[in-house]
């Protein structure tokens, strides 16, 4: 088996267009939601998301999509090691394109009222498929490949498991260097149907608080460069983090909801400290999913309470920060979790107020310092997806 | 110098099952061609006999055909019971892999329709099958799939890389078998052959048990864009039925 590096990490997230301000602002206790300007929110019950301001829509694509990846890749090294591949992450792609096209189809008339947007679909564009596949083709085009690799949908795991993939086809030498890139952007689309689901908190998004009421979306995206240790040694990239175990398993439950007893997270877990071969309390901290919505945190405090028993083990979420980036938040998450080995911290979960009673020594709406080499990050979704990763200190 | 494996990846086929607008079936055909232009057509009696089978209806058209094509699938391996499809035969680590180009695209007009229409009354029971892999949670449920569940969007629908996805996980994760297959319904049919709608589904199992005599063996090398099946070159999932087709191969014991 190879040791699977981390050597290069970016993210842009409502926070800031850089690792750094991001890690910065979640240190300081900022929160990147705030009421959505993208679209009106005003048929919906919620008007809160974690929305990058600046975020122009592309021209030639008629998406915010390509932008952001722009914005992604600017802090990333602009040469990829030879033989690297891609393996990216993303459940509605340039889904805002689609919208435009399907208004302009379905309410030609209605078309500037019902966009009420900051920009205005793109003129003289044929009305080809805005495919996920297509995002993963932008990338190569970035990055000057020929192979737009492999774009996996996973709900909200989906990056977490393009780690997972990546880490695994590394490990056992199939590959030597992989690009896994994830991105989420804001839509109607999503957002419309969340509502639908009524799982938007309506105000503030509690993750793991007593009174917490649904999670707030997010936009973001996260590059990790993944690299085997001797590839890594040999090329002069240091190791930011390793990855030393990963793990994936289904609920088959419930189309939606996760299991309650948290038996499918159980599982992802148990697998990622069997591939690392360690003991539970050997895990210092967790990035938990930490939605906010009543059933996934529920289920993620079973979870926990079943894996590491007496062992208290703090942990925290993003999501009250970071909003919800639904496929890219297993990679964003996974960038914070190697700043959070580095500084031994675990940001603030923004939103708790007055956490569970299971979790209240566990979780805290300040920094909370740890000491120890293993992070678990895990990352749950619709079809009873689990997946769950293992982070080292170098 | 590299650090690439030269390990081989193989399996066995231990079943097949396909939607498609030709019909749908398992184990092999009659000679007819799998995939033909036109609307597949969900079998109805397949659906019904599965666990929660009254209430299919409720499922989008994608994932009515995915299910199904699993369904036939496992049956075919043996992995669900012949008399009572509500039953899986042995309970063990199953991984479902799917490709598609599609993705659930008529559904995200569908569900889209109802925004357009009045955000307030957005559909739910719609918006939960506009994720690519709604149908895999509904296949999960039903047949007890407790590993890896996962959709590869594809520009070239031929599920090429699903299928080595599905011999890695064999090989170094943690599943006994895996399903792999293709999973497409276009909004409009502006795809050429050979990628019509449909979907077609493989069992992919590591070693032969009592339970499971096989179709063929199917292997990859790292360094080698195709595959092997029973020793005869093929690219992807298209053209690997091909050849099982053509041979309409009974199955090894």
């Amino acid at each position: 088996m190879h040791e699977v590096w981390i050597v290069a990490t970016a993210t842009v997230s409502a926070l800031g267009e850089s690792q750094q301000k991001t890690w910065q602002k979640l240190l300081a206790g900022e929160s990147g939601i705030s009421s959505l300007k993208r679209f009106s929110t005003s048929p919906y019950y919620s008007e809160i998301a974690a929305e990058i301001k600046d975020l122009q829509i592309d021209s030639q694509s008629g998406s915010h999509l390509p932008t952001l990846l722009q914005k992604l890749f600017k802090e990333f090294p602009t040469t990829l090691p030879a033989s690297c591949s891609l393996i990216g992450a993303t459940l509605k792609g340039a889904i805002d394109r689609q919208e435009n096209i399907w208004r302009q189809e379905m309410m030609p008339d209605k078309n500037s009222k019902a966009l009420n947007c900051d920009n205005q679909p793109p003129k003289n564009r044929t009305a080809s498929k805005p495919l996920p596949c297509e995002v993963a083709a932008w990338v190569a085009q970035h990055f000057e490949l020929n192979d737009p690799g492999i774009t996996i949908n996973a709900a909200c795991a989906s990056s977490t498991i393009a780690l997972t993939t990546a880490a695994s086809r590394i490990a056992n030498g199939q590959q030597n260097a992989i690009l896994v890139w994830a991105a989420e952007i804001l839509s109607e689309f999503v957002f419309a149907g969340f509502a639908s689901l009524q799982a938007l908190a309506p105000d503030i998004c509690r993750p793991f608080s007593k009174n917490r009421n649904g999670l707030a979306l997010g936009e973001g995206a996260a590059a990790l460069l993944l690299m085997s240790a001797q590839q890594a040694k040999r090329e002069g990239y240091q190791p930011l983090a390793i990855i030393k175990g990963w793990g994936v398993a289904n609920d088959a439950v419930h189309l939606t909801a996760p299991a309650q007893d948290g038996r499918g997270l159980i599982k992802a877990c148990q697998r990622a400290l069997k591939r690392a071969a360690l003991k539970p309390e050997k895990i210092a901290a967790i990035n938990a999913h930490g939605t906010g919505t009543i059933h996934n945190d529920t289920m993620e405090i079973a979870a926990f309470a079943k894996l590491f028993g007496q062992h208290k083990i703090p942990f925290h979420s993003v999501k009250g920060a970071l909003g919800h980036t639904l496929g890219a938040a297993g990679a964003l998450e996974t960038v914070v979790g190697v700043e959070s080995l580095k500084n031994q911290q675990l940001p603030p979960t923004i939103g708790l107020k007055e956490a569970e009673d299971e979790v209240s020594e566990l979780v805290s709406s300040e920094i909370q310092n740890f000491s120890g080499n293993h992070l678990l990050l895990t990352n749950s979704g619709f079809g009873g997806v689990n997946a769950a990763l293992i982070l080292a200190k170098t | 110098m590299t650090y690439e494996s030269t390990k081989k990846l193989s399996a066995l086929i231990t079943g097949y099952g396909w939607v498609t607008a030709a019909g749908s079936g398992r184990g092999w055909t009659d000679g007819s061609p799998l995939w033909q232009p036109g609307e597949p057509q969900p079998p109805i009696s397949v659906l019904q006999s599965l666990k929660g089978g009254s209430r299919f209806g409720r499922l989008d058209r994608f994932s009515q055909i995915g299910v199904a094509a699993t369904a036939l699938a496992l049956k075919d391996a043996g992995l669900l019971q012949e008399d009572d499809t509500s039953k899986i035969r042995k309970e063990h680590d199953l991984g479902l892999l799917c490709a598609t180009t599609s993705s659930c695209e008529r559904t995200d007009h569908n569900f889209f329709k109802t925004v357009l229409y009045d955000p307030k009354l957005a559909s739910p029971g719609l918006f939960v099958y506009t994720l690519a892999t709604s149908f895999l949670g509904e296949a999960a449920l039903r047949f007890a799939i407790r590993g890896v569940t996962l959709a590869l969007t594809e520009l070239r629908p031929d599920g090429s890389e699903a299928l080595r996805i599905g011999l890695e996980q064999l090989a170094y994760g943690d599943e006994e078998a895996v399903l792999v297959g293709i999973c497409n319904l276009f909004e409009k049919e502006n795809i050429t052959a050979p990628f019509f709608p449909g979907a077609l589904f493989l069992v992919l199992e590591k070693k032969l048990n009592k339970q499971s005599p096989f179709h063929a063996t199917i292997s990859c090398t790292p360094k080698e864009s195709g595959f092997y099946c029973n020793e005869q070159r093929c690219s992807d999932i298209l053209s690997l039925t091909k050849i099982l087709d053509k041979n309409s191969l009974n199955k090894v014991h």
